[in-house]
Order: C-alpha cells, then sequence, then structure tokens
C-alpha cells in the first residue's frame, strides 16, 4: 500500500510517498529531500505526531502564557490535549523552559513555557 | 395624572441627534430653555447626517423660492463662523459641476441661473480646458464647468458632536438609546391645573412615549428624527408628510488619493440623474457617490454589488484613472426625501402648536441645518417667552470645563436648566444623571483626568508640528502614545473622547471622533490597543463593547477583571516606554564604546549632540521586530552607534503573537516558536553595548538637518527641543552627555545627516545618523480593500487582529468562524481557533492555489477537518449587530471574479481575513523613498539602500516575506550596509560628498547602477537594481517570486547586454515554485560587465 504524504518538517513541504508492507511496516519513503523528511514519512504513516501551541491564562496579567508541548504528540490525541490545556492557568513568575504541566494528557509529554513573565 | 407628575418634563425636546437635531439643541441652549434631546440610536448623527458626502453646498442647486435655497444660503453663510467657534472641521475647496459633452453645458447655464436667482456669489462657467488646467485629473470629456468658488467641505460628523457638546455644557440634556415610540398632545381641561405651561386655549405641551416604556414631557417638540420624521409628524398633525428613504452607496478612498482632485467635483444633471460627485474630504480621503436608491427600510445601511458598481463607473466619468485600489470601504446612507414634493418641511404644523418639524432633510440639509437651527430655536424660545442668556452665562464653545463645578467628567448630562427657570413652569427638568443604556460612569477618575481645565486639544496630534507636540507630551505623557499608526491618534485623544460630553457606547463612536481605525489597517493594528484603553477607562470588556449598534460585541470571550487587567497591563506598558533604560543611557558609555568592536571609531570625530538637542548615533533602525533587531544587532558588529526606535514597549514585533511553531530552522538549526525567535533576537541586539533601545517611541517622519524638514510633503516643523517631562528630559541629558562625551569638537553636523522625529510618552524628540535603516513591517490588506457589499456587523477581523485578541489578550474572536484568505496567517488562525474549541467552517480562496505554505494546509487545516475551497471568495457580510452569515461565490479563476448566480450563504459569527500584507512605508514616504508599485516596498540596490542615500530598508517594509529567518537574514544586510556608509563618511570627515556610498562618489554614482528585471514567469526581484560595486564584490542575494505555479524548472540570473545577447551568470533548479513561496538564490555578477540589465527568469512546466 502506498501513501501520499506532505512533509511538514520544513517550508519546502515535499511531497512524499510512503510504501507500507501488508504488516503495516514501512517499506520505503521516497520524494523527500533531506533525512527529517524520511523519518517524518516513515512516522506519519504509521503512528502520525503533532505539536501543540496554546496560550495559557495567566493569575491577574491580561497578557496570557504562551506555551508548547516539550516533544510532538500522537495525533490522534490531539482533540483530548486541547480540552485539557484550556483548562490550564498559571501563576507567575514563569520562566521561558518551565515545566507547566508534566504529562498532557496521558502521552508523558510535558508542557512548557515558551516565554518568561517576570 | 400621577403617572406624568413622575415623567421628567422640559421645555423642549428634540428628537433626533442628526445634524438637525445637535444644531437646534446647540441654538436652543442660548436660551433660558431646558432642553432634552433623545436619540433612538447609541450614538449622535447615525442616520442620514454621518453617512454624508459632507458637502456645504454653495447654493445654486435648489429651485429659487424654496426652503431649500433659502436654508441653503443662510446655512452655508453661517458654517465658517460655526466652524471656527466649535471647532470641526471646514474647508472652502471649491466646487465645480462638469459638462461631460456639449450637450451638457445648457444644464451648467441653468444651474448659473438659479445660483444668480438664488443670490449666490462667485460662480462662473468656464470651458474645458480651463477645468483641466485647475483639475489636471479632469477627464478629457469635460466640455466646460460650473465653477462655484464658496463650496466647501466639513466633517458631517465632527460637525453635530461639537454642536450637542456645546449644548450639553450649556445645559442641555442627552439620551442615547432613547427611541420615541409614540407622540401625543396633552389636552389643557379647565380644571387641570397642572398643564406645563401652555398658554390659554392651546393644547398643554406633549409626551413623548419611549420604547423602553418611560414618558417624557414636553412643552415643545423639535422633530428632527431624519428618516422617521413623518412617522413622529403624522402623530400629532392631520395634515400628513411621507418620506421615501432614498438609499447612497458611497466608496471611500485612502489618504494617498485624496489629492486626486482639490475641489468637489459633481456632474452635470442629466435625464438620467445627478451623476456622483468625486470629493476631497477634510480629512484628505478622496470619497465617491452615492447613488440615489429608493427602499422601503428605514434602517438597512446594507451596499449592494449593484450600487457599488454604479458608483465606481460613473465616478470614473469625471476621473478616467480611477482606481479602487486605494479603496478603504463603501458605506450607505438614507436621505429622507420627500415623497410629496422636492422641499423641506420646517416649522409648526397648523393643528401642533408647539411641535416644531425639521422634516423631509435630504441635501442639502447639512448644509442647511444651521439656519434652520437658528430660526426654529428662535421660534421656540418666542413661543416659549425663553429670554436668550447674556453671554457670560453660557459656557464657550471650545473649552470643555464643565460649568458650575459639574462633577463627574464626561457622562452626564447635565443639571439641565434651572428649575422653574421660566418661571411658570412647575415641573422642571430632572438632573437626569446618566444616559439610558449607557456606561456607568464607574472608571471616570481612571483615567487620572482632573477637571484642569486645560481645554481640549483640539489640534489633532496629527496636525500639530512638532513644538506642539513636544509641549502636549510634557502635559501629557499620553499624548506620546501613538495608538492608531494610521491616523496618528494619541492615547490622550482616546480618552478624551471616551469621556467627553456625548458619551462613547461603540467602538465606531470612538472611530469617527477621534479618527483611530479609520485608516487603511481598519484596525487591525490598534483595535486590540484601543479595546485595552476603553477597557481600562470605562470598565467594558471586549466581549461587551459593541462595534457599532447594539448587540454587537466585538469578541465572543474575554477574561474575568478584563477592565483591572488592561489597567495593569497599559501601566506596565508605560512604564516600559520611551528612552533606553539600564547601562546604555545612564552614562558610563564612553568606556563600553571605547571597546567597541570598531577600532576606526576612535579616530574618526562623531558627532553627538547634532543640533538643537537631537541625539546623534552612525545608524537609527526603525522598527524593533526581527528585521529591525537583526539590523541594530549586525550594525553594532560592524562597529556603529545604533539608535533602535521601536513604537511598541516590548521588542520583536509580530513575532509576540505568533506563539505557534515554526521560526528559526534556517537560522538557529531548530524549530521555534515566535516568542521563542523573539526572545533571541531581542537578547542578540540588545545585548551590544552600542545599542540603544527606544521602546514604545514612534518614528513619524525622516528628514534632514539642513532643512529641518521632512524630505517629503506633509509634516513641517522645526527640530523642536526635546522633552518637558522632566523624568524624560533628564534621561535624554544624560544620554547626550554620554554620546558626545568624546565628540566635544565637533560642532555641526553633516547637512545630509538623516533626522528621525519621535514622539513617546518620555517625550517628543529628534535622532540624528547619517544612515537611517527602515524596518517597519507590514500591514494586513484589511476588510475595505475587498468592496465586500452588505452591512457592517462586529466579527470582522484580519487575522492578525483576531490572532492578538487571543494570544495576547486571552478574548476568543468567535464561535463559529470562516476565514477568507488561504494565506499563513488565515491557516494558523484556523487552528488556533479550532484548538481553543471554536468551529472553523471553512477557508476559502479568490485563487486557484493556495497561497499559504503547503505544510500549513497539512497541520493547520487537515489535521482539524477544516476544508480549503478553492475559487470562491465572501461577497456579501449579512448581520446587524455581530455577524450572522457570509455569502460565498464561485469565482472565475480567469477573471477572477466572482461568478453570478452562484452565492451560497454560510452562517458564522466571524469571519478572518487572510488577504495579503502590504509593506509598510509611512515613515518611508515622508523621506520620499522611492516605492515599488509591484512590491509595496522601496527600490533599493544590493546593500538594501533605497533612492535616499543613506536611507535603507529590510524586511516585510521592503518586501513580504514569507519567512521570519529570511527578514532577519535581510536585516543583517541592511544594517551591515548602513553601518559602513556610516563609518565611512565619519573616516572621510564632513562635506555632503564624503556621506555616499563607499563605493561610489554622488549622483554620478546612480546612473552607473544596473537594473534588475523580472523576466518570464517573474513577477518581481529584490533588489532592483545594483550598484557598479556589485559587479567586483562578492555575490549578490536576489530574492524573487514566480508569476505562477512551475514545475521542474529553474531560476536564471543573466547579463542583458546593450545589443540584446543575454549571458547566463547563475542558473538554480527546483522542483516545485509557487508564488506564494520567495525563492532566494546568490549570483556573483563578475561576469556581468558591460551588461545593460540584470534579468532574473524562470523557466519550468
Amino acid at each position: 500500500m502506498k501513501k501520499e504524504i506532505t512533509c511538514i518538517c520544513c517550508p519546502l513541504g515535499c511531497p512524499l510517498t510512503v510504501e507500507l508492507a501488508d504488516s503495516g511496516a514501512v517499506v520505503s519513503v521516497t520524494g523527500q529531500t533531506c533525512r527529517r523528511g524520511e523519518a517524518y514519512g516513515a512516522r506519519e504513516a504509521t503512528a502520525p505526531e503533532r505539536s501543540i501551541a496554546f496560550v495559557v491564562p495567566v493569575e491577574g496579567r491580561l497578557e496570557p502564557l504562551s506555551v508548547k508541548t516539550a516533544a510532538p504528540i500522537p495525533k490522534a490525541v490531539l482533540p483530548k490535549a486541547a480540552a485539557q490545556l484550556r483548562q490550564l492557568t498559571v501563576t507567575p513568575p514563569v520562566a521561558a523552559g518551565d515545566t507547566i504541566l508534566e504529562n498532557l494528557a496521558g502521552t508523558g509529554v510535558a508542557v512548557v513555557a515558551t516565554r518568561s513573565i517576570p | 395624572m400621577g403617572h406624568d407628575s413622575e415623567a421628567p418634563c422640559y421645555d423642549v425636546v428634540v428628537i433626533g441627534a442628526g445634524i438637525a437635531g445637535c444644531a437646534t439643541a446647540r441654538e436652543l441652549s442660548r436660551y433660558d430653555l431646558s432642553i432634552c434631546v433623545l436619540e433612538a440610536g447609541n450614538d449622535i448623527a447615525c442616520g442620514a447626517t454621518r453617512a454624508n458626502s459632507g458637502i456645504v453646498h454653495a447654493g445654486y442647486d435648489p429651485l429659487p423660492g424654496t426652503l431649500k435655497a433659502r436654508y441653503n444660503r443662510e446655512g452655508a453663510a453661517l458654517f465658517p463662523a460655526w466652524s471656527d467657534e466649535l471647532g470641526f472641521p471646514y474647508e472652502r475647496n471649491g466646487s465645480m459641476v462638469v459638462a461631460l459633452s456639449e450637450g451638457e453645458l445648457p444644464a451648467l447655464d441653468e444651474l448659473l441661473e438659479r445660483g444668480r436667482a438664488n443670490g449666490i456669489e462667485g460662480l462662473s462657467i468656464v470651458d474645458g480646458d480651463r477645468a483641466r488646467e485647475l483639475e489636471p485629473n479632469l477627464s478629457g470629456e469635460c466640455a466646460g464647468a460650473l465653477l462655484v468658488e464658496t463650496g466647501a467641505i466639513c466633517d458631517p460628523y465632527l460637525a453635530p458632536l461639537r454642536c450637542l457638546e456645546h449644548a450639553i455644557r450649556n445645559g442641555a440634556e442627552l439620551r442615547l438609546n432613547a427611541r420615541v415610540e409614540r407622540v401625543e398632545k396633552i389636552l389643557r381641561s379647565a380644571q387641570d391645573d397642572e398643564g406645563i405651561g401652555a398658554r390659554d386655549g392651546e393644547g398643554a405641551g406633549y409626551r413623548l412615549s419611549l420604547e423602553s416604556g418611560e414618558e417624557v414631557l414636553a412643552r415643545c417638540v423639535v422633530n428632527a428624527a431624519g428618516v422617521f420624521s413623518d412617522v413622529i409628524h403624522n402623530q400629532v398633525s392631520a395634515d400628513e408628510i411621507r418620506i421615501v428613504p432614498r438609499r447612497g452607496d458611497y466608496d471611500l478612498l485612502d489618504t494617498d488619493y485624496g489629492s486626486a482632485f482639490s475641489h468637489t467635483m459633481f456632474q452635470a444633471p442629466t435625464a438620467a440623474g445627478k451623476g456622483v460627485l468625486v470629493s476631497p474630504t477634510v480629512h484628505g480621503n478622496l470619497l465617491l457617490g452615492p447613488t440615489a436608491m429608493p427602499q422601503e427600510s428605514r434602517t438597512d445601511l446594507s451596499t449592494s454589488a449593484e450600487g457599488l458598481a454604479a458608483v465606481a463607473e460613473r465616478a470614473a466619468l469625471t476621473w478616467p484613472d480611477l482606481t479602487l485600489r486605494g479603496l478603504i470601504t463603501n458605506f450607505a446612507g438614507l436621505r429622507a426625501s420627500n415623497a410629496d414634493g422636492a422641499d423641506f418641511v420646517i416649522g409648526e404644523p397648523a393643528d401642533a402648536p408647539g411641535f416644531y418639524d425639521i422634516a423631509c432633510l435630504d441635501s442639502p440639509g447639512l448644509t442647511s441645518a444651521p439656519a434652520i437651527a437658528v430660526d426654529i430655536a428662535a421660534r421656540v424660545a418666542a413661543r416659549l417667552g425663553a429670554e436668550a442668556l447674556p453671554d457670560r452665562q453660557l459656557v464657550p464653545a471650545r473649552h470643555p470645563e464643565q460649568s458650575e463645578g459639574s462633577s463627574a467628567p464626561g457622562y452626564v448630562i447635565s443639571t439641565g436648566g434651572t428649575e422653574g427657570r421660566s418661571g411658570e413652569i412647575p415641573c422642571g427638568p430632572k438632573a437626569e444623571s446618566a444616559v439610558r443604556g449607557g456606561i456607568s460612569p464607574l472608571r471616570a477618575a481612571r483615567s487620572g483626568r482632573d477637571d484642569e481645565g486645560g481645554g481640549s486639544p483640539r489640534i489633532p496630534f496629527a496636525e500639530m508640528d512638532d513644538a506642539q507636540r513636544s509641549e502636549a507630551i510634557a502635559r501629557d505623557p499620553r499624548c506620546g502614545h501613538v495608538v492608531c499608526r494610521c491616523c496618528s491618534v494619541t492615547e490622550a485623544e482616546i480618552v478624551e473622547a471616551l469621556h467627553g460630553p456625548v458619551p462613547v457606547l461603540s467602538l465606531d463612536a470612538l472611530k469617527w471622533r477621534t479618527r483611530a481605525m479609520m485608516g487603511r489597517c481598519h484596525g487591525g493594528f490598534c483595535a486590540p490597543e484601543i479595546a485595552k484603553i476603553v477597557g481600562r477607562e470605562l470598565d467594558i470588556a471586549p466581549d461587551e463593547l459593541d462595534k457599532r449598534l447594539p448587540g454587537s460585541p466585538l469578541t465572543a470571550s474575554a477574561p474575568a477583571g478584563y477592565g483591572d487587567l488592561a489597567a495593569d497591563d497599559l501601566s506596565a506598558e508605560l512604564a516600559a516606554s520611551g528612552l533606553p533604560s539600564g547601562a546604555h543611557g545612564e552614562g558610563g558609555e564612553g568606556g563600553s564604546r571605547s571597546a567597541g568592536p570598531a577600532p576606526t571609531r576612535d579616530e574618526a570625530p562623531c558627532p553627538g549632540e547634532a543640533h538643537d538637542g537631537a541625539l546623534s548615533y552612525d545608524v537609527i533602525v526603525v522598527g524593533g521586530g526581527a528585521a529591525g533587531l537583526a539590523a541594530a544587532r549586525s550594525a553594532a558588529d560592524a562597529g556603529a552607534r545604533v539608535a533602535l526606535v521601536d513604537r511598541e514597549p516590548a521588542q520583536g514585533g509580530i513575532l509576540k503573537q505568533c506563539v505557534h511553531s515554526g521560526f528559526g530552522l534556517h537560522r538557529f538549526g531548530e524549530e521555534l516558536t515566535g516568542p521563542e525567535y523573539a526572545v533571541r533576537e531581542i537578547a542578540a541586539a540588545e545585548g551590544r553595548d552600542s545599542v540603544d533601545v527606544f521602546p514604545g517611541a514612534t518614528a513619524l517622519s525622516i528628514g534632514d538637518i539642513a532643512s529641518s524638514r521632512p524630505k517629503a510633503e506633509g509634516r513641517s516643523g522645526e527640530i523642536f527641543p526635546t522633552s518637558e517631562n522632566a523624568a524624560g528630559a533628564a534621561k535624554i541629558s544624560r544620554l547626550r552627555a554620554s554620546r558626545s562625551a568624546r565628540d566635544d569638537d565637533s560642532e555641526a553636523i553633516n547637512p545630509a545627516t538623516h533626522v528621525v522625529s519621535i514622539a513617546s510618552p518620555q517625550g517628543a524628540f529628534v535622532l540624528a545618523a547619517p544612515s537611517v535603516v527602515l524596518a517597519t513591517g507590514s500591514r494586513e490588506r484589511g476588510q475595505g480593500a475587498l468592496n465586500m457589499a452588505g452591512s457592517r456587523p462586529a466579527g470582522v477581523f484580519s487575522a492578525g487582529a483576531a490572532q492578538n485578541f487571543m494570544n495576547l489578550q486571552g478574548c476568543l474572536p468567535g464561535r463559529r468562524a470562516v476565514v477568507l484568505g488561504s494565506g499563513d496567517i488565515g491557516l494558523i488562525m484556523a487552528r488556533r481557533m479550532a484548538l481553543q474549541g471554536a468551529e472553523v467552517v471553512g477557508v476559502y480562496e479568490l485563487m486557484d492555489t493556495p497561497s499559504g505554505l503547503r505544510r500549513n494546509i497539512v497541520q493547520c487545516l487537515d489535521d482539524f477537518g477544516i476544508p480549503l475551497h478553492l475559487s470562491r471568495t465572501v461577497t456579501r457580510l449579512e448581520g446587524e449587530g455581530r455577524l450572522t452569515a457570509v455569502y460565498v461565490s464561485e469565482v472565475d479563476p480567469a477573471t477572477r471574479r466572482p461568478v453570478p448566480g452562484t452565492e451560497e450563504r454560510v452562517e458564522c459569527d466571524t469571519l478572518l481575513l487572510s488577504v495579503g500584507l502590504l509593506p509598510e512605508n509611512e515613515v518611508a514616504k515622508t523621506a520620499a523613498v522611492e516605492l515599488s508599485p509591484v512590491t509595496g516596498g522601496a527600490v533599493v540596490d544590493e546593500r538594501l539602500e533605497t533612492s535616499v542615500p543613506g536611507v535603507f530598508a529590510c524586511g516585510n517594509a521592503l518586501h513580504i516575506h514569507d519567512l521570519v529567518d529570511f527578514a532577519s537574514a535581510e536585516g543583517e544586510t541592511a544594517g551591515r550596509a548602513a553601518a559602513e556608509r556610516a563609518l565611512a563618511a565619519a573616516a572621510e570627515g564632513e562635506g555632503p560628498s564624503s556621506l555616499c556610498h563607499p563605493e561610489r562618489s554622488g549622483e554620478a554614482a546612480e546612473s552607473k547602477d544596473l537594473p534588475v528585471t523580472p523576466g518570464e514567469n517573474v513577477r518581481y526581484v529584490v533588489p532592483q537594481r545594483v550598484s557598479a560595486g556589485a559587479l567586483s564584490g562578492g555575490s549578490v542575494r536576489f530574492s524573487l517570486r514566480v508569476s505562477r505555479a512551475l514545475k521542474g524548472g529553474r531560476v536564471v540570473v543573466e547579463a542583458v547586454m546593450p545589443g540584446g545577447s543575454t549571458k547566463v551568470l547563475k542558473k538554480r533548479p527546483f522542483l516545485v515554485a509557487v508564488p506564494a513561496e520567495m525563492v532566494q538564490l546568490e549570483a556573483s555578477l563578475a561576469e556581468a560587465a558591460g551588461a545593460a540589465e540584470i534579468r532574473v527568469r524562470a523557466e519550468g512546466e
């Protein structure tokens, strides 16, 4: 089986073709112009992942805190992760890189601050 | 009548706060009368008055002997004095009625005759050549014109506003959202001593029932209810009148086009109608319109596609070169035309004594209003036996301090006239303290406004000269916070408007008062900032703040306690604004500078204090976004002393609100979010000792020392003293000391040095440097440019404004969104809203290919199941308050025009526009920098130097980038080149010739520049020229966009020889190239010697 995928690793957006065996194992990835594309194609065809960026209300401040997942999470978990992120609030001070949440939606992936609030 | 005794009672109630009602209230307030103005809408002038041409007609048009002829003549004569007394814009620009064929010439003679019969002076007929001499853009078809010297224009919103403010200061009351449902005569019975002062044998006044159920009593009523004035009239008089609403659609063009005509250009009336006018406005825009379409509805102000097409078509008869590229908005107004004749209906009907009509006030209603007001007020006063108050008891029109120490600045509406002032009134006016449906005056004190009585800054900041600005900022630091960049409106002006005598109940009311959000960005930049100011001042959050009509909230949600949070946020911004802080500006500077990386600097005499208080640098960078930060850093690394001027208190530009990741792959080799990328760039730039950052400081213009004026027309003024604000002055003087520490020997600055005028809350000041880098970024194409028909509901956002509300203020813009345009910001926002829990119905794209990056289609749309519809566009908006639906049409890919009959209604409460970015070059224009019509940015050489020597451009201000990494790289190039130029000039000593390009000398070098032209399949290339030096130097980086999608091709850079032969300099293959993605390549021009031009083209399928 073949899957056609647009690579999202960088703005080039290479068109990838991933060939899968009946077992679901990746046979080949073609169309990429870099190694990251090959890895992305293989993963996207089998167990797609995404990173999320979000903002979280900060107690006593108008401007929310921008946060992101410290690593990609399974794409299927996106709705659950977003729902959990919508419930978060933080109290200042926060430093960029601080962990805001240890385990997002049971993925084991942390949510970290992407800016500092004094 | 126990009920009546509770109802407030006035000598006069004026129904309607349009120009007629407001002008009449003003005139009435000269008499000893209690006055109340009842307005159905949530703002004054929300009917025909606001959606008006703003023309003060000379008076040649009405038929002699009519009321229109009389009041037009008298009203036009009053306008200059009213403008002067009240302080609203009025300009006698003259008008012309043009005959567009020989056959139309007799119509001009007829108008001339009529004008003379009406007693109008200054009329003459000129031939076509003379008309074109006066108006070079006038059609060649023009056979002659009636020249009208006394024709004039005014601001049709500020005129009634100032009238009503004046009336209120003199005791009149105003109630907004007070629709009068019923008017009835109170008949006096023999035993009724509770009458309200009527004479024997007459009605005892009028009882007005409001929609709210309340009642108001009045001895006299002035019916100035616009398109509803017949409804009101017919309730009290058997002599019925009938109004037919006639809708007029208009187009309003950007101030760039206001100078196309200086006169108001009318078309000679023909059998087909009166034609449309083309006129400058008092604010420098160009107005086209109106049409005249009778309609049933008295409230529907939706424009129609046909009407707008007719406006453009007919305006083009006057102005054949008409372009709608500068379109800011379209709008419609309803004239209250008399269905049974052509004249106004003015005065008391025989069967309704004490009831005064100002009805059927279509054109020339605005012009006539002052004269009608004087007349009606005198008649009312005579009936009530009221005397004119002596002047000393009246509050002058132009001084806003409240009379008699009236409390609560702003809202109130006065204590009215003194009770029983006119003797026989048993029920004097109540001291109503607020406006119905109004804003509670909770936050009045927040603004820190006291009744200092300093007078209102009637000169808008945008029109102040430098000295006035300096003085204004010294008085109030908020005068140095420029909130609306398109129209240069300051926080002080916004705060003042919010606390004016006439309450502000909507964002549009604020817009009409201050012009903030009126410009070409449609509030895309300033609306979020203004929302914060409204929150602080009035404790109204964006989800409670109406855009225009009641029930048109700006956003769907806002954080709890928004007002307090906004107040704290603004205080923090103010604290961070103004002048460099920390070591850079606080002394010890000499040491750090001599330790800097540029040894040449120590030998070169470098001016410190330039001239009259200007602070001197080597390079001034305007803009603190990605490109500006990189430019400042690279200029510093090249040895320059740099001033980085940024209008925002926190640097990083738009990156601050781009919380998503995808930045920095090229520059840092990793994927960062916007805030993370910004922090790295800020640290790099601000970490350099030789960079002084001026946060919260708006660069207003670039001029030169020699003239002390901007290079281009527009602003005026001398180099002005620095801040008078004590803290600001002290800081500036420390800066100056540090900056001139080793420059004592430099007395005069090179006359070719650029000076940048700055306004900040800390003061107004001037920076001087041989080199300036423009990194002013871009703005989003707004709603106006799309010319969508329909209503003007809340819920239409540029994607960037929605992003700001969401990511910097925690407000959800809406719950069910349509995105128009598949640009990256729109795609990112579609995902952002979906993650935040909103429903995104779909993305519609005019073109047949997406305009955003492919990966964003995948991860922003596909991941969330959001459909992308190509070759579709939004043609019409629906919704009285908030948006309720958009109409989407298919687009013919060949013509890019909507296909008739394919319209489909899509329900939504939010429309996000992601329809392109435009380089922001207002500052560049003040320096007369040549701009490219294709990119919208400056025309530059390979060093990114513009047509003005020493002025460089980079980033989105130069051309629109897809990737911030490239904008940063471009900033580095510009910063380095700017530093080299400044340092070379310093090394060579002074004198005009020293300040040119190091590798060329003077003007002559210009001619050696080679043009760089876009060839086949290429829409544009930057740079647009290369200097002679580039042929011997290293390689040159070209940035280009293809004009159509190409596969498996290559970009070719070639030298075109004078004979036409070509020499290939570089070939760069690509798999795919699409217009949405910029292509960059470097090429050596060493082989291009002798070429006539460099051409860049693309090949492919």
